[in-house]
């Protein structure tokens, strides 16, 4: 049966939410998250590439979040709030398993990513664990600014908003992590082109090579 | 060196990191027409541009999945055991000994921003007395791990994102009273799977305890029975390797969790045996002793009610704590009504006017010309979950129902008016049951009031 809670709730904003919440209201905090579960859960699975990790790190935050709504001063949305905590737990569990040994990718990873093109389901969802193995390989910094940025669509400002760095970061990051994707997606490049809409520009096209602490040209 | 010889290699063509930081924006004016002019001309780093480009596009065609149920069942399961280790804390009254939080100051000298931020955290920042009594603050307590932004726009990220400072001050000592561990945080270390043990969190939060306006982030406003924990999540299919050791570190850490939940309840009955023995052995004179029922009480009422008495506001009424929770911001809106026993009366005529209004039938007619419903009125403003329906002693839908606050929790006031009556019967039943998780002891959550009003 629907929920008349819902309901109740449904011309409330996120911000009016934490508040309830904040101040008493046992249902403000689990409407938000119903809200937008699906969005976090996404930037947790593919920020981690597990999904039992992905659980664990989304669920920790929450509980940081309900915890932490008091201290919500409004000064940003509470999706780039609840964002940061997401992305920040999933980033201290990827660093900490950067020190575990980590799963090797398969040596054709790159011959394994098929055409998108007329792809069965079957198709798809190798391709989909495929870019998640081939997205774990990259650091985890790159891999969010890459999550938020070229997979959840975030504008770069505020990814660079959740992750609370310079908007060049973000860009760098970006361009760091596409460069070390492309030889795992080398087959696009033999003529399987991938069919969708064209490539959003970033808008910013002033040069930040300088000062980026992880940006910079390598050569 | 010119722009050229920075730009084009010696082997003629353009880095590919060289050419992302092109695509990105990211070179100067002169760099980026040298790669611009190369790019025009060379086929090779012309397709290894445009492959760059296809990257997004393959990132963005990657389908969300959504999030899956058994996920967003353990996230309830997690905020229920958050909100049941915080009322156990509220109960006791006891707060333990809190640590200075680590500021990574590395960052504060490097962003000026995060320097105004680290100087107010550090400035808010005043350890605790070992064991102080709680005032019931009505914020929710601290996060265990990891710790998140103390406000909004600042410090989440490196707070948790840089390794600790080398000046930061250690993580607190968990111990049966600290809420991160009542919570199944695992020992810090590798394989533990808990963001934050690293030891950034901050412990002065943690130690807080849940109040008078804190309530279950589903309704829950006392303390659960002990549940088994859920089973682990299924291994993970998708990412070959890996899923079964932290599946098992998963299945440990909730199961460590219940066991310091149970300890946690354990001292929370000791202590009220202990105040029931003491109280009762200075009542031996046959009088009653009202005040020795109150620990024993305590975990079946909300933590509202268990709060001490000046942390309400407006002199004690009861449910004036949540609104004047000292964390709430001062523009935070209350939009279901609010219902007291004072103003029942008033408050239920005014809703069946409403619904008089809303469907041109009087009290009662609704009801009576759809008996077999168990749905309110078409017109009422609220469609009743199952769970509440079920305990309204009534065969047949209210008059008028909606959902609202009563005293200080979300309930639904359901109003059953007989045509040409000047009262009306009312139910006040707990809406906890309706965010409850399936088969969870919330599903049935209680009738808080059932009684007689007049009405208009």
């Amino acid at each position: 049966m629907s929920l008349g809670i819902e309901s109740a709730y449904a011309e409330v904003g996120d911000a009016e939410l934490l508040g309830l919440h904040a101040s008493g209201d046992a249902h403000a905090f689990g409407e938000l998250i119903r809200r937008h579960r699906d969005r976090l859960w996404s930037v947790a699975l593919r920020t981690l590439g597990d999904r039992e990790e992905a659980a664990d790190a989304l669920q920790d935050a929450l509980v940081s979040a309900y915890r932490a709504a008091g201290r919500f001063e409004g000064r940003s949305a509470v999706t780039t709030w609840l964002h940061r905590i997401v992305v920040n737990a999933c980033l201290d569990l990827a660093r900490r398993k950067a020190v575990r040994p980590a799963v090797p990718l398969p040596d054709d990873l790159d011959q394994r990513l098929p055409s998108p093109a007329g792809e069965d389901p079957a198709v798809r969802g190798e391709t989909r664990d495929t870019l998640l193995s081939a997205l774990a390989t990259l650091p985890a910094e790159q891999r969010a600014a890459l999550v938020l940025v070229d997979m959840e669509g975030y504008p770069v400002d505020e990814a660079a908003r959740v992750l609370d760095v310079p908007v060049g970061t973000i860009k760098s990051r970006c361009a760091r992590g596409r460069a070390r994707l492309l030889p795992l997606v080398r087959h696009l490049r033999d003529g399987n082109r991938v069919p969708g809409p064209a490539v959003r520009p970033t808008g910013d096209r002033v040069a930040h090579h300088d000062g980026h602490k992880d940006g910079g040209v390598t050569r | 060196m010119t722009a050229e010889n920075r730009v084009v290699g010696p082997d003629g063509h353009v880095d590919v990191d060289f050419l992302a930081d092109f695509a990105e924006g990211l070179l100067s004016g002169a760099d980026a027409a040298t790669a611009e002019a190369h790019i025009a001309t060379c086929a090779d780093c012309r397709a290894t541009f445009d492959a760059l480009a296809e990257v997004r596009t393959l990132l963005a065609g990657h389908p969300a999945e959504p999030m899956p149920a058994d996920v967003y069942a353990s996230i309830q399961d997690a905020l229920a055991d958050a909100a049941a280790a915080d009322a156990l804390l509220a109960e006791t009254g006891f707060r333990p000994a809190a640590a200075a939080p680590a500021f990574p100051a590395d960052h504060a000298d490097a962003d000026p921003d995060w320097a105004d931020f680290a100087a107010a955290r550090r400035a808010r920042a005043v350890p605790t007395a070992p064991i102080v009594p709680t005032p019931a603050p009505a914020a929710p307590s601290a996060p265990p791990v990891p710790q998140p932004p103390a406000d909004d726009d600042n410090g989440a990220t490196r707070f948790l994102g840089a390794a600790p400072a080398p000046h930061a001050a250690p993580p607190a000592p968990r111990n049966a009273a600290d809420p991160t561990q009542v919570l199944g945080a695992a020992p810090g270390g590798p394989g533990s799977g808990r963001p934050g043990s690293s030891g950034s969190a901050g412990a002065e939060d943690a130690t807080r305890v849940i109040g008078a306006g804190d309530v279950h982030p589903f309704g829950v406003a006392a303390v659960p029975p002990m549940q088994p924990p859920r089973p682990p999540m299924p291994a993970p299919g998708s990412v070959p390797g890996g899923g079964q050791v932290v599946a098992l570190d998963s299945a440990r850490r909730r199961k460590r969790r219940y066991v310091l939940l149970a300890a946690a309840a354990a001292g929370v009955v000791l202590v009220g045996v202990g105040a029931v023995t003491l109280l009762g052995s200075s009542s031996d004179d046959g009088k009653t002793n009202a005040g020795n029922q109150a620990p024993i009480a305590a975990p079946s009422q909300s933590r509202e009610a268990a709060a001490p008495a000046p942390t309400r506001a407006g002199g004690g009424q009861p449910g004036a704590g949540t609104a004047a929770a000292p964390n709430a911001p001062a523009s935070s809106p209350t939009t279901l009504p609010a219902y007291t026993r004072a103003d029942l009366s008033t408050r239920v005529s005014a809703m069946l006017d409403r619904q008089t209004a809303a469907t041109g039938v009087k009290p009662g007619a609704t009801a009576s010309s759809d008996p077999g419903r168990t749905q309110p009125g078409r017109e009422t403003p609220v469609t009743l979950p199952a769970c509440v329906s079920a305990q309204s002693r009534h065969d047949k839908p209210p008059t008028a129902a909606e959902l609202a606050r009563y005293e200080g929790r979300t309930a639904y006031v359901l109003a059953y008016a007989e045509p040409g009556r000047r009262n009306a019967e009312v139910v006040v039943i707990d809406a906890a049951c309706a965010f409850a998780r399936p088969g969870s002891s919330d599903q049935t959550s209680g009738v808080l009031l059932e009684t007689v009003v007049q009405v208009r």
